[in-house]
């Protein structure tokens, strides 16, 4: 028998054994094309993540003169809210995610200090990198995750550019809403 | 003849010609189900079946909990051997099985049993020896492999049980497949929904139609909730009331129950939630209330109709 008539007379299990591997193929298709014809990101990103770790410290990163730099709050009774960040740094070149480890300096009370491990970065704070990519999250995921062994839900992030796009590996913490842009990594 | 004598007819005649039947065959089984002695060994077979199950699941809790006891302090050898091992065990005996007529429905139970243990001793063996990955690359190649072996067997000895967990791997398979390229949950969600919808309807026209229903309810379940979370995405999730008209629709060309329970109870779960956000600050809750039970008893009836009139007897 020739396939042609073997699906036409299987027709509904040839769509749903073939509709996953088509549609497999042209996702890869659809996303290979405009990574082929644009550059690959070529600079690093900053950013960081909301951790609920406990800490005696509140810690939020930010910019300040091109320089990352930590805000630190040593937490009392009267500072309940708690808010503690994560840094990273995601370098698309390696594909790889970096955490930045610190660790506020001892006896600190409230204090805006430079993250050492990090002091000879330049950082821009522009929302497009200079070779025109931009940090973004995914699309929102939503119940397609009864399909998914993790629930589904997930709130990825990107570097993008038109229709070219790089997924960014999640964190140990997950990324969700409690991500911040920091800035780019220049020359 | 009534409509619905003709309908269990023409039903009998689809069974029969998926499974090869002749008129002696059904004439042979009526005979030995109407006999009076059959009738007294049911509630005894019964009992037994029902001590069978409480026996088999309470040997399998006791090893679950010697094993998980003792996890701890096994070597990654004996965690490999413990459940992969003994799944594969099982498998071959559950092969081994269907070739000796006494032993052939042990068959369903070892089958199921090993579909479980083998992917997690899989999973527990790149666990264990692996470096880098992550999880979903480890699901992908652990369904993969499943999919493989429980199709094959399933197509060599056409067991139903294999045909189930066949569509699961490939369900599970596929899911992580979209999951590590990127694709959108949702879209792979209807992809892999409407792709198992496809498969189920091909089984329900074959001699396993047994696991129709199930994988029906699956499908089905999943095409509304990834179809709703796309079209409120878009702002256009009335479209969602047409593809709930459309479903039922499809239970009663499909002959499935099931589509038709996930279909109608989709059509008052949207318009309970569209009256509520559009008409209960217009002509009171109450009002809206009211008109929503009236909605719900003639949609529930409209569903018994067409179950009585169009799907009775199917899946």
């Amino acid at each position: 028998m020739s396939l042609g008539r073997l699906i036409k007379e299987n027709f509904v299990l040839a769509v749903g054994l073939g509709l996953p591997v088509i549609m497999v193929l042209v996702f890869m298709v659809s996303s290979a094309i405009p990574r082929m014809m644009t550059t690959a990101p070529q600079f690093s990103v900053v950013f960081s993540v909301q951790s609920y770790n406990s800490s005696d410290y509140n810690i939020r990163y930010f910019i300040d003169k091109d320089v990352i730099k930590a805000k630190i709050e040593k937490r009392g009774k009267e500072t309940t809210p708690h808010h503690l960040e994560e840094l990273y740094i995601y370098n698309p070149i390696e594909k790889k995610l970096r955490k930045i480890e610190f660790t506020p300096p001892a006896n600190t009370g409230h204090a805006e200090v430079t993250v050492e491990s990090v002091k000879d970065l330049k950082i821009s704070t522009k929302e497009t990198s200079p070779d025109g990519y931009q940090f973004s999250r995914h699309d929102r995921n939503r119940s397609g995750g009864i399909f998914f062994f993790d629930g589904g839900y997930r709130e990825g992030y990107r570097l993008h550019k038109d229709a070219a796009s790089y997924n960014i590996p999640d964190s140990p913490n997950r990324y969700g809403s409690n991500v911040k842009f920091l800035g780019w990594v220049t020359p | 003849m009534s409509i619905n004598r003709q309908d269990a007819l023409a039903d009998i005649v689809t069974i029969a010609r998926n499974n090869g039947l002749t008129a002696a065959d059904i004439s042979a089984a009526l005979a030995v189900a109407g006999s009076s002695a059959d009738k007294t060994n049911s509630g005894s077979n019964i009992l037994k079946k029902i001590f069978g199950y409480i026996g088999g699941i309470l040997i399998l809790s006791g090893i679950g909990a010697f094993i998980g006891m003792f996890w701890d302090d096994m070597g990654s050898a004996s965690r490999i051997l413990v459940t992969l091992g003994l799944g594969f065990v099982v498998f071959i005996m559950g092969v081994a099985s269907l070739n000796d007529e006494r032993y052939r429905r042990v068959a369903t139970p070892l089958f199921l049993i090993a579909a479980f243990l083998e992917p997690l001793g899989l999973m527990v063996m790149l666990e264990e020896f692996s470096s880098g990955g992550n999880v979903t690359q480890a699901v992908a190649f652990v369904s993969f492999l499943m999919l493989i072996q429980q199709g094959l067997i399933f197509w060599k000895t056409q067991v139903t049980v294999l045909a189930l967990t066949s569509v699961f791997f490939f369900c599970a398979f596929f899911s992580a497949l979209f999951k590590l390229i990127g694709m959108n949950y949702d879209f792979a969600g209807l992809i892999v929904s409407i792709s198992l919808l496809c498969l189920t309807y091909r089984i329900s026209r074959s001699p396993h139609a047994a696991i129709a229903p199930f994988w029906y309810f699956i499908g089905t379940f999943g095409l509304m909730c990834t179809a709703y979370d796309l079209l409120d995405d878009r702002n256009a999730d009335i479209l969602f009331l047409g593809l709930c008209a459309f479903t039922i629709y499809l239970s009663t060309a499909v002959r499935s129950r099931s589509i038709l329970l996930i279909g109608t109870v989709s059509m008052l779960w949207y318009i309970g939630k569209f009256t509520a956000e559009h008409f209960a600050n217009n002509v009171g809750w109450p009002i809206a209330l009211i008109l929503v039970g009236v909605l719900f008893l003639g949609i529930g009836s409209l569903a018994v109709r067409i179950n009585n009139k169009y799907i009775k007897q199917g899946g």
